[in-house]
């Protein structure tokens, strides 16, 4: 029987190493995607998400269970995320989805799909990266967890240490830009609205 | 002005059901919020389309063994100090062999062994200044060559008159001699085995150091070695996707 993050942060406190790592199994896809589209290049997400597990590792026993685990997890990784874009002193770059991935068309393609609606998925994806990568950080980020992590209004004000009515209006602005830019690009009419 | 908040929770599910029915009768009548609904609600499909890469990632955190860290010295020097532990060894077992020393003199045979207790005057003219005083600063070379050839031809001379002169001594006197030598190299070869030994411990505790020096320096080599694996094996999976893209791509 699967055990839950807080039991699996218990023993890990205790020691027990293996409980961490089924922790790391279990998160660190979602690490690795919320660092991916935030700052939009693989190796960079990658060395982000193992830092994370480390720095959370390291900190574990500060860990008194205020937030859930996978909330703790979340702000260490965006912190970490902020800090490479200030280091880097750059906008986050728009690297994928690099065309066709082998493990999506193996694993993850609506079996109904038409090669021609694949490379189509694909490509729509890429410009939505693009678009993505050019909005302010702010923005980017409370779309990211809302949309793709599906945090509620109040976890992600929590982690991004503002008020509530703060992360609704960044996130009608951005997704309004965003809007505006697809439609620019031509990808709207895909859709219609 | 519509309240863009509403409109966002209201997008995302995120309202009290008396707030959303409230927010629907609102839809009902106004067109541009209806109109906005129905864009952002585009928006997010599309940007269901937006994947991330599927990477292997497969962290684990191990525990490894505390590395006692060790101060790594080039390797040319550790060749060196190799070297000098075994020409100190070797220095050190000729010296005490070469501190026997025989002599036939007026008193008779003479053997002593290193480590002796001769006149002061002796053990001190035995003993080069390691920095030289103002008066011997500089030397007269020449004179000194000719005062030592005097010497040696003295002692050449009484040499052979003493080898003539030299009474037959009786074997009383032959057996203390011999029980004589015979202490002295007995005490000799004691000394030599405990400065072997000495220098063999020495010698024991340098290779050991440089074992662990030599496993530390492995250790990181293997490492390193690890994670150039890991990059050669991401940089080959991502030339197989390139290839595969390559190939599965088929332009109209």
């Amino acid at each position: 029987m699967p055990s839950t993050d807080e039991e699996l942060v218990a023993l890990s406190i205790g020691g027990d190493l293996d409980s961490f790592n089924q922790l790391v199994l279990r998160w660190e896809r979602p690490i690795y995607a919320l660092a991916y589209r935030v700052l939009g290049r693989e190796e960079d997400a990658r060395d982000v998400s193992q830092e994370t597990f480390l720095r959370a590792f390291r900190a574990l026993k500060g860990f008194k269970g205020q937030a859930k685990f996978s909330s703790w997890l979340y702000r260490i990784a965006l912190n970490l995320c902020r800090d490479w874009i200030r280091r880097e002193r750059r906008a986050p770059v728009s690297q994928v989805p690099e065309g066709i991935d082998i493990a999506e068309l193996a694993g993850e393609a609506i079996p109904a799909e038409s090669v021609e609606d694949r490379v189509s998925r694909q490509q729509i994806g890429r410009v939505v990266g693009r678009v993505m990568s050019g909005l302010p950080e702010e923005q980017r980020t409370a779309i990211i967890l809302k949309e793709y992590h599906g945090l509620t209004f109040q976890e992600i004000a929590e982690l991004l240490d503002c008020p509530l009515s703060t992360v609704k209006t960044r996130l009608y602005q951005g997704l309004t830009v965003l809007r505006r830019q697809l439609r620019d690009a031509g990808v709207e009419s895909s859709f219609g609205s | 002005m519509c309240d863009k908040e509403l409109l966002v929770s209201f997008l995302y599910d995120e309202l009290a059901a008396a707030e959303r029915q409230a927010f629907e009768q609102h839809l009902a009548e106004c067109g541009a919020c209806r109109d906005e609904v129905a864009a952002l609600r585009a928006t997010q499909q599309q940007l269901a389309r937006w994947s991330p890469p599927v990477p292997d990632l497969g962290f684990q955190v191990i525990r490894t063994p505390v590395a006692v860290p060790v101060a790594v010295a080039p390797r040319a020097w550790r060749g060196a100090w190799g070297l000098a532990a075994a020409a100190v060894l070797v220095l050190a077992a000729g010296a005490a062999l070469a501190n026997i020393e025989v002599r036939y003199g007026t008193d008779g045979l003479v053997i002593r062994t290193g480590w002796r207790s001769g006149p002061a005057e002796v053990r001190s003219a035995a003993v080069a200044p390691v920095v030289p005083s103002a008066a011997t600063a500089a030397p007269d070379w020449a004179a000194q060559a000719r005062a030592l050839e005097v010497r040696v031809h003295q002692l050449e001379a009484s040499l052979g008159a003493q080898g003539k002169a030299v009474p037959v001594q009786s074997d009383a006197e032959d057996r203390a001699v011999l029980r004589r030598v015979n202490e002295i190299v007995a005490q000799s070869e004691a000394r030599q085995q405990r400065a072997v030994a000495t220098h063999l411990a020495r010698l024991t505790a340098d290779i050991d150091a440089r074992r662990k020096m030599d496993l530390a320096l492995i250790d990181q080599g293997l490492m390193r070695v690890q994670s150039q694996s890991a990059a050669e094996l991401r940089q080959s999976r991502d030339l197989t996707q390139r290839m595969y893209r390559a190939t599965a791509y088929q332009p109209k």
